[in-house]
């Protein structure tokens, strides 16, 4: 990793389809080479995807996300990682964080009903060997996801010619 | 009734595309590379700042140099980036923006009569600000082959025995050209053989490309010989804000003070409370909009020459002048018939001094996706011109 994998790695978290060539010219280096830090990149393990940030509720669509924060008993020589990976595994979970404080993991889950999300947590979450309490959250509003703020206007009033 | 407007005010000639402007406001879908702020807002921690101090009751005149704290901070920020020593207590001002401290600048040096070398092309207000002084400005011609910069050939063909200031802009609205150490220090003796002080307008110092900005107090044999101006505007974001300062020798800062006592008083508090934050905490915030602009820059350049303008790489400031001689359209044809058929808005580079000629500025602090649909508009203009 040197300077130019960082630019890199900034510009695709920024714009995911963002033209190998339009970072060759940005960092005066040519497509081929931007080309194969990517791939580098890629096979090092250090990008591991390039995604979209969506705001559902803008395209009128319903979906529910809930904040899970589970107490777990941690496994012999495995601590929490046994746990987590094995939650890991549903495609429901978007994020699995283990944190300090009063509850030591928080997922994040999202599905297209409030029934569907409860009967997954009751039924596939809370029912795992180790976790001990669950407090589930729901969230009512997205304000900012990966650095996009979902609520604020994109363009402002300016003047088209100053000085 | 007789008119009631000044001499003054009367000869001095309008800022040149009103006409342009007009036309502008009666158009919808236009892309304006025709702006000279960022387009950034003012990093958060920063308007946090003014937000807090206006909450806690500062909304009170400062000291009429400005709030001691901030000067002090000015003074340390130019000591580590050019090795200055500008004492804050007696060799500074605080201002209004830039715009003022050219003014009190001017107005500080300038008899009736007195001679001003302006660089050409330049900012808008530089020869309105000297004529109101009284003062004759005279062109100072940069040419695209020079990069835009000032030669000592140029200099000193314009250089006369009634010269008294030599007014200069780089990184140069508009643009884009720098100098470096080397070119400073080729000027340097014939400003020194001459005995002339220069203003030196250093508003988009933070804004330089391909190594440092260099300033002009920093050239040995200039400093006393300096006015250096800048400000917060380009480099935070804070266009809006109007915060700029002055620093010069003690002799010419206690008589700009008198003038920005009278007119000004003191720049605006909440503003000094931002420009404070600003420069404790806004650098990681002004290197990542600096870099954001340098790729932009690549970007737009090369889309401009790819669509037949040729165009420098320019170093510093966010502006891109290509030439649009090949064209075969004056600057003002170019800007207007691209305004109407393409809905792209450049400035014709004439309104910037007759150096300008036959170039256009285009600001490139515009984000990325309508930077690239102005070059594929532009694009097509050109094209269509040739067929």
């Amino acid at each position: 990793m040197d300077e130019k994998d960082t630019v890199i790695l900034r510009e695709l978290q920024k714009n995911s389809r963002i033209a190998a060539g339009d970072i060759a010219v940005m960092l005066e280096v040519d497509e081929r080479e931007v080309e194969n830090r990517i791939a580098a990149l890629h096979a090092a393990g250090i990008l591991r995807r390039c995604t979209a940030v969506i705001d559902y509720s803008a395209a009128g669509v319903d979906e529910v996300a809930v904040i899970l924060s589970l107490k777990i008993t941690p496994e012999r020589g495995l601590g929490y990682d046994g746990i987590a990976a094995q939650i890991a595994r549903f495609p429901q979970v978007e994020s699995i964080l283990l944190l300090t404080g009063t509850y030591d993991l928080q997922v994040i889950i999202r599905g297209q009903s409030m029934a569907e999300v409860s009967r997954f947590v009751a039924e596939q979450i809370a029912s795992i060997d180790g976790v001990r309490e669950t407090m589930t959250q729901i969230v009512m509003r997205t304000y900012k996801e990966q650095g996009v703020e979902m609520s604020r206007p994109g363009s402002r009033d300016r003047q088209l010619i100053t000085f | 009734m007789r008119s009631f407007v000044s001499r003054m005010a009367a000869e001095i000639p309008p800022s040149g595309i009103r006409k342009f402007f007009d036309l502008l406001l009666t158009m919808d879908n236009v892309i304006s590379l025709g702006v000279g702020e960022p387009d950034f807002d003012t990093p958060w921690n920063i308007s946090q700042a003014a937000i807090s101090s206006i909450e806690k009751g500062m909304t009170m005149y400062t000291s009429n140099r400005g709030l001691a704290e901030l000067r002090e901070l000015i003074s340390a920020d130019l000591s580590r980036r050019y090795h200055t020593k500008y004492c804050p207590e007696t060799e500074m001002i605080v201002t209004t923006g830039v715009s003022e401290a050219l003014d009190i600048a001017v107005r500080a040096i300038i008899d009736p009569g007195d001679e001003v070398l302006v660089v050409d092309p330049c900012f808008v207000s530089y020869r309105a600000e000297v004529m109101m002084a009284g003062g004759r400005p005279k062109t100072l011609p940069c040419r695209a082959e020079d990069q835009f910069k000032v030669t000592p050939d140029a200099l000193m063909e314009s250089v006369t025995p009634k010269t008294k200031v030599l007014m200069i802009n780089f990184p140069n609205n508009p643009t884009g050209g720098v100098m470096g150490t080397d070119d400073l220090k080729a000027i340097a003796d014939i400003v020194v053989d001459h005995d002339l002080l220069v203003i030196s307008d250093e508003v988009y110092a933070e804004l330089t490309y391909d190594g440092h900005h260099v300033s002009t107090a920093a050239i040995d044999g200039l400093w006393d010989r300096t006015i250096m101006l800048n400000g917060f505007s380009k480099a935070y974001a804070m266009t809006g804000w109007r915060l700029g300062y002055i620093c010069a020798p003690k002799e010419i800062c206690d008589a700009a003070l008198k003038i920005h006592q009278y007119v000004m008083m003191s720049a605006p508090t909440a503003a000094q409370f931002a420009a404070i934050e600003a420069l404790k905490n806004g650098e990681e915030a002004k290197n990542e909009m600096v870099s954001e602009y340098r790729m932009r820059r690549n970007l737009f350049v090369k889309g401009l020459n790819d669509v037949g303008l040729p165009c420098h790489l320019p170093k510093g400031a966010f502006y891109a002048f290509p030439s649009i001689e090949g064209t075969g359209l004056t600057d003002e044809e170019f800007a207007e018939q691209l305004l109407k058929e393409q809905h792209v808005a450049v400035v014709p580079g004439s309104a910037f001094g007759e150096s300008g000629r036959g170039h256009v500025r285009t600001c490139y602090a515009v984000d990325r996706s309508k930077l690239s649909e102005a070059v594929h508009r532009i694009g097509i203009f050109v094209e269509s011109l040739h067929s």
